[in-house]
């Protein structure tokens, strides 16, 4: 005969039900939940690492990118990431930089350190897409654009006073709102050909040509930091300037004047 | 009394040392945000090269100028600079030799110069090239040369662009200027396009008194090849001229 007993739950059974009754509807929702895809890696070169959670591995190309994924480039490295609304990400050496936010037609990108030289994707007919980066002073939104952003610290550039940390802004195509991150709402909206800069806490300048206001984008000489200013006149007299004692002479003492003049 | 002299003269010399040291403390401090790292080496150093040519032509003369100018960059704010340059000068029927009067006509004139000098950043746009050289082949000139060159309001939608440059040749004793006004009057991720006036100024030696010439002047600026040209027309003591100016910058990061 059978024990009645042994099909009785036991105590320990039903704490353990409970508890995971419990967790079911206690679970944290990314305990369980799978991180959003943001894109995936089109072009990699040099050093470059992703970090994940805990876990840092290479960047290859294919590569998948995460929402939260945090891409490191080293001296020589350069990362290309395709996010899955055709907008791109084109990160330079020496930079950091975390996708914090991409689903439909909102993105957010913190830049910690370096250049990211970002191309807004916008679907004709669609509404315009919000995509902004972040970097430690500055807010840049975008609505469909081709821009870089670059953060430099521990650097003093002339005119700029006491500040040490600067965000350059360099628009090619579109225009963005540029505005310190504590005080987003007074922003500065920068045309295409023209760059600006948020200087440590100050508002963001008026925008000026590219290249012409030291401003540091993806493609300035010499990388990250380094100032390869554009002098669109020529620093050379013009060609008149070293001769043009040639009329003033008048006629020779010496030839007679052919024609009066 | 004179317990209220001393007591005055001390609280004027207290005054005077506390505007003193405000005043030094400010200088130091306009100093330090004019030019950060004054005393330090360029990092990474550069090598700017700037291939120069153009043309004047003009009722009484014309000219062709084509040449290099090199900067080695030594702090932020100090480069060493030199340039070549070579002339070919044309001049009118009748018209003396204006590089060393005197010696009668010359149809043409060719002549180098060799230069050599510093470039001075005063401040974020604007540079001063002092420059001292001499002359060789038809002219023997020496010359002293100061190019100053400033931009305005670069944060803004229009920049603009004042210089001026003296040159002074000891053979003739003639002190050629030119100077120019231009503004950016639109700028793109590609192209910038500038508008302006200008003209030469020159004096001094065997010209009686001081003759000219000017007119508006227009420029474009491709980035992707750090390529300008610039024209300018106009009226003076040449009657009507026009010019043209090319340039190619080229910067080395060493």
């Amino acid at each position: 005969m059978h024990s009645f007993r042994a099909h009785q739950p036991t105590r320990v059974s039903l704490w353990l039900f409970f508890a995971f009754i419990v967790l079911l509807v206690l679970r944290p929702a990314d305990v369980f939940a799978q991180a959003a895809n943001a894109g995936t890696v089109s072009e990699v070169s040099g050093t470059a690492q992703l970090q994940r959670g805990a876990a840092t591995i290479p960047v290859t190309r294919g590569m998948p990118v995460e929402v939260g994924d945090r891409i490191i480039t080293g001296d020589n490295g350069h990362v290309m990431v395709l996010l899955t609304d055709q907008s791109t990400l084109e990160l330079s050496d020496s930079s950091n930089m975390v996708i914090t936010q991409h689903a439909g037609a909102v993105s957010q990108i913190n830049l910690a350190n370096g250049v990211v030289r970002s191309f807004v994707n916008r679907t004709v007919g669609a509404a315009a897409p919000n995509f902004e980066v972040h970097t430690p002073n500055a807010v840049a939104a975008a609505r469909g654009t081709l821009f870089d952003t670059a953060y430099t610290s521990n650097v003093s550039r002339p005119t700029f006073g006491n500040a040490h940390n600067f965000t350059d802004i360099s628009v090619y195509e579109g225009s963005v709102d540029v505005a310190n991150a504590a005080n987003p709402t007074a922003f500065t909206n920068v045309p295409a050909g023209y760059e600006s800069t948020v200087a440590g806490t100050n508002n963001a300048t008026s925008p000026g040509p590219l290249g012409m206001t030291g401003a540091t984008a993806f493609s300035t000489p010499g990388g990250p930091g380094s100032t390869g200013n554009i002098t669109p006149v020529s620093t050379v007299p013009p060609p008149s300037c070293p001769v043009c004692v040639g009329p003033s002479t008048g006629p020779s003492t010496t030839t007679p004047p052919a024609s009066g003049k | 009394m004179h317990k209220l002299t001393v007591r005055l003269t001390c609280s004027l010399a207290g005054f005077v040392a506390l505007i003193a040291f405000a005043t030094a403390a400010s200088a130091q401090s306009f100093f330090d945000d004019i030019y950060p790292g004054f005393f330090t080496l360029q990092e990474p150093p550069t090598l700017n090269l700037n291939f120069f040519g153009g043309g004047f032509i003009s009722d009484k003369y014309g000219d062709l100028q084509e040449g290099l100018q090199f900067e080695q960059s030594v702090t932020p704010y100090i480069g060493a600079v030199g340039r070549i340059t070579g002339y070919q000068l044309w001049e009118g029927e009748g018209f003396d030799n204006p590089l060393n009067p005197g010696t009668g006509h010359e149809a043409r004139l060719n002549f180098v110069r060799f230069q050599g000098g510093a470039d001075f950043t005063l401040y974020p746009g604007t540079h001063l090239f002092i420059l001292g050289g001499r002359d060789a082949a038809d002219s023997h000139a020496s010359t002293v040369e100061g190019d100053f060159s400033s931009w305005l309001f670069l944060h803004s939608l229009h920049p603009f662009n004042f210089s001026f440059s003296a040159v002074h040749n000891y053979e003739n004793g003639v002190t050629s200027s030119s100077i120019d006004l231009q503004a950016i009057v639109r700028s793109t991720r590609k192209w910038i396009f500038m508008a302006g006036g200008g003209g030469a100024i020159y004096g001094g030696g065997f010209i009686s008194g001081v003759e000219g010439q000017g007119g508006p002047d227009l420029g474009v600026y491709y980035r992707p090849w750090n390529v300008g040209v610039s024209v300018q027309a106009g009226y003076g003591a040449a009657h009507q001229y026009g010019q043209l100016s090319i340039y190619k910058q080229l910067t080395i990061f060493e």
